[in-house]
């Protein structure tokens, strides 16, 4: 990751950076996007004010649990979902004010990867012809070329050529998700987002297409969005991190900062829950019980104030009270930034001490 | 027969799926039943195409010296299958003859009734909202209206004519192909290469016929081949009512409809037509119905 790159991507929630106008901007920008929903139960916010910026060749890890908004978040960047407020600028082009017709012309330049591979390709279409799709609706190349284009696509995710004429349904998951990965490449996109694309493969599966995804981002100088909720995948791809709670971004910083020292009491549960194979792993199981307590809130009714308030072993009434901006930690350049009243007091040791009390707080 | 269906029922749990009479005539088939369905309409095919080849007398030669024999007697010039007609025409070469516009009219007016079923259903079940309510209610409207009464009012308005019927017929099929369509729009618009489409970035008309008609083809197909058989009975009983297809043309329906005021002499005129007919329905809903259980259980 080059240094402008980190410069021109600072990633926060809420007010923009003053400086931001004259700085390089990224390929992608995602300004204060708000995404809601009619459910029967009412009408949710299931992503609420949320920026992250993409530099060139750069990849950003998104995590939270099920249910937070990622995907929502995923499908907003791509217009699959109205969006309520805030814009995503494209290479500098605002996808949202953009009439259908435009916005379809430009959807060759971000792609995305699914979740489901099967589901997300057409079951009566061949390889071939799926990874050539994005080619033949943007009017690119002519026949020979495109098959030529799908050839390279299919070497580079590795898939052999054998494959080009069978339907999704002969394909293994993990061939299927190659398909996936190749179509979104094809076209040759400036962004990748991928939307928790090992989640649904086995685990031996799931490192083989981390790999791709990690050679094709050199190779193809792909600015991408990482979607996941296994922390180590996101570790080991991404250059900076977001945690998103309950529709908010709650702390963003490089993958090494928010890996070795979360400030946010959220991050901090999530890190330590990841279970290790190491002499200290029981005791830090033990910490992260204490960490995240209980379940998600709903967000038919997001708790007032600091929305991991509820959960949050070091709330107290101020939490419940003023909803916390979104602050920078010292020394950070403004990359490291995060949402929580006391992270001092939490990093200095000085914190209200964790406690089956704290539930109280809960409204 | 019991111990049979319960047999092939456990070889293939598709058609333990369809119960009562249906289910019990496909078990009835077994594995390779379909095969003798299929051969049957090869053989009408055939026979629309080449009549003469299947016809042993020629269909209009009127002999009075050999009327209204019954099936099996000669006459001079030679054996009559199923028996002649009171001008004495062979009824098998009739019959033969008369495949062709049958089959004709019923497979046209069942394509054009599906293409318009199937448009109006894609447009309905993928977009939804005010576009599905307003065709789907056109649909019921057309289902309300006794079609029957007002095909026959258009007839006899118009004049009977086969181009007529082109119109009339395809406005009985095409809402059960819209409700059919519709219906599998709606599940599939909510899958995610649907969504992966949009994002890739076809355009709706690439979505509808690129990714949701071949996904909703064979059931297209199989709907196709039951609603000719429905179609055949409508096309007969128009013509059975004298606003059909007018003589010296010649379909099933109207065959029977010619038989009908010899019925007490000559049975064979009206009854050996509608078997025939009957049996063509039978065999159009069974392969159609077969099929379905088929897909389903690959599916």
């Amino acid at each position: 990751m080059s240094d402008a790159a980190v410069v021109g991507a600072t990633l926060e929630t809420g007010s923009p950076e003053p400086e931001a106008a004259t700085e390089p901007r990224g390929v992608l920008e995602v300004d204060d996007v708000a995404v809601e929903f009619d459910t029967d139960g009412g009408r949710i916010t299931a992503v609420d004010g949320v920026s992250l910026h993409l530099a060139t060749g750069e990849t950003v890890g998104l995590v939270g649990e099920s249910g937070c908004g990622k995907s929502t978040l995923a499908r907003a960047i791509l217009q699959l979902v109205p969006m309520q407020r805030g814009s995503v600028r494209l290479e500098g082009t605002d996808l949202g004010a953009l009439p259908r017709r435009e916005l379809r012309r430009m959807r060759h330049r971000i792609q995305m990867v699914f979740q489901d591979p099967r589901g997300s390709l057409d079951p009566r279409m061949s390889v071939s012809t799926l990874i050539g799709e994005p080619l033949r609706v943007h009017g690119i190349g002519d026949r020979a070329s495109r098959a030529r284009a799908v050839a390279e696509a299919m070497e580079l995710v590795g898939l052999p050529t054998a494959v080009a004429d069978r339907l999704p349904s002969e394909l293994s998951g993990g061939q299927q998700q190659r398909v996936g990965i190749a179509r979104a490449i094809v076209t040759d996109p400036a962004v990748l987002v991928c939307d928790e694309p090992v989640s649904a493969l086995d685990v031996s599966i799931q490192a083989q297409i981390i790999n791709v995804l990690d050679e094709l981002r050199d190779e193809l100088d792909l600015a991408m969005l990482f979607i996941a909720h296994d922390l180590s995948v996101v570790r080991h791809l991404s250059d900076r991190v977001a945690v998103m709670y309950l529709g908010q971004i709650v702390e963003t910083g490089t993958a090494s900062e928010v890996f070795t020292e979360p400030r946010h009491p959220y991050t901090q549960g999530l890190i330590t829950s990841v279970p290790r194979a190491d002499a200290e792993s029981a005791a830090r199981l033990q910490t992260a019980r204490r960490l995240v307590l209980g379940e998600l809130p709903s967000l038919l009714d997001p708790p007032s104030g600091c929305r991991y308030r509820t959960r949050c072993p070091y709330a107290d009434d101020e939490c419940a009270a003023t909803e916390p901006p979104p602050e920078a930690v010292d020394h950070t350049d403004g990359l490291h930034s995060l949402r929580c009243h006391h992270w001092r007091d939490i990093a200095a040791g000085s914190g209200a001490r964790p406690s089956s009390n704290s539930q109280e707080h809960a409204p | 027969m019991g111990v049979t269906v319960a047999k092939r029922a456990g070889e293939d749990p598709a058609r333990t799926s369809e119960h009562g009479v249906w289910g019990r005539l496909i078990g009835m088939l077994g594995s390779r039943g379909w095969i003798l369905l299929v051969l049957f309409l090869v053989l009408l095919v055939a026979a629309s195409i080449v009549p003469d080849v299947f016809a042993p007398h020629d269909h209009e030669s009127q002999n009075l010296r050999s009327r209204l024999l019954a099936p099996g007697e000669s006459s001079s010039e030679g054996l009559h299958l199923l028996g002649t007609d009171s001008l004495g025409r062979d009824l098998f070469s009739r019959m033969v003859v008369g495949t062709r516009l049958t089959m004709f009219i019923a497979v046209t007016a069942t394509l054009i009734g599906a293409a318009i079923g199937v448009l109006f259903g894609l447009l309905g079940g993928y977009f939804g909202g005010r576009t599905d309510r307003l065709l789907m209610r056109l649909g019921e409207a057309q289902t309300a209206m006794p079609m029957f009464l007002v095909a026959i009012l258009l007839l006899s308005l118009l004049g009977p004519s086969v181009g007529i019927l082109l119109v009339v017929l395809p406005c009985l099929v095409w809402p059960i192909f819209a409700r059919v369509v519709r219906a599998e729009a709606l599940r599939l618009r909510e899958e995610t290469f649907i969504e992966a489409s949009i994002a890739t970035g076809c355009s709706t008309s690439t979505i509808l016929g690129r990714h949701l008609l071949p996904n909703v083809a064979p059931r297209i197909l199989v709907l196709c081949v039951v609603e000719i058989g429905h179609v055949m009975l409508s096309e007969a009983g128009l013509s059975f009512l004298g606003v059909g297809v007018q003589p010296p043309d010649t379909t099933w329906g109207l065959l029977i409809s010619e038989g009908r005021p010899l019925l007490a002499v000559a049975w064979w005129l009206t009854i050996l037509p509608g078997v025939l007919l009957g049996i063509t329905v039978l065999v159009l809903n069974l392969l159609g119905r077969y099929w379905e259980a088929r897909s389903g259980a690959a599916g």
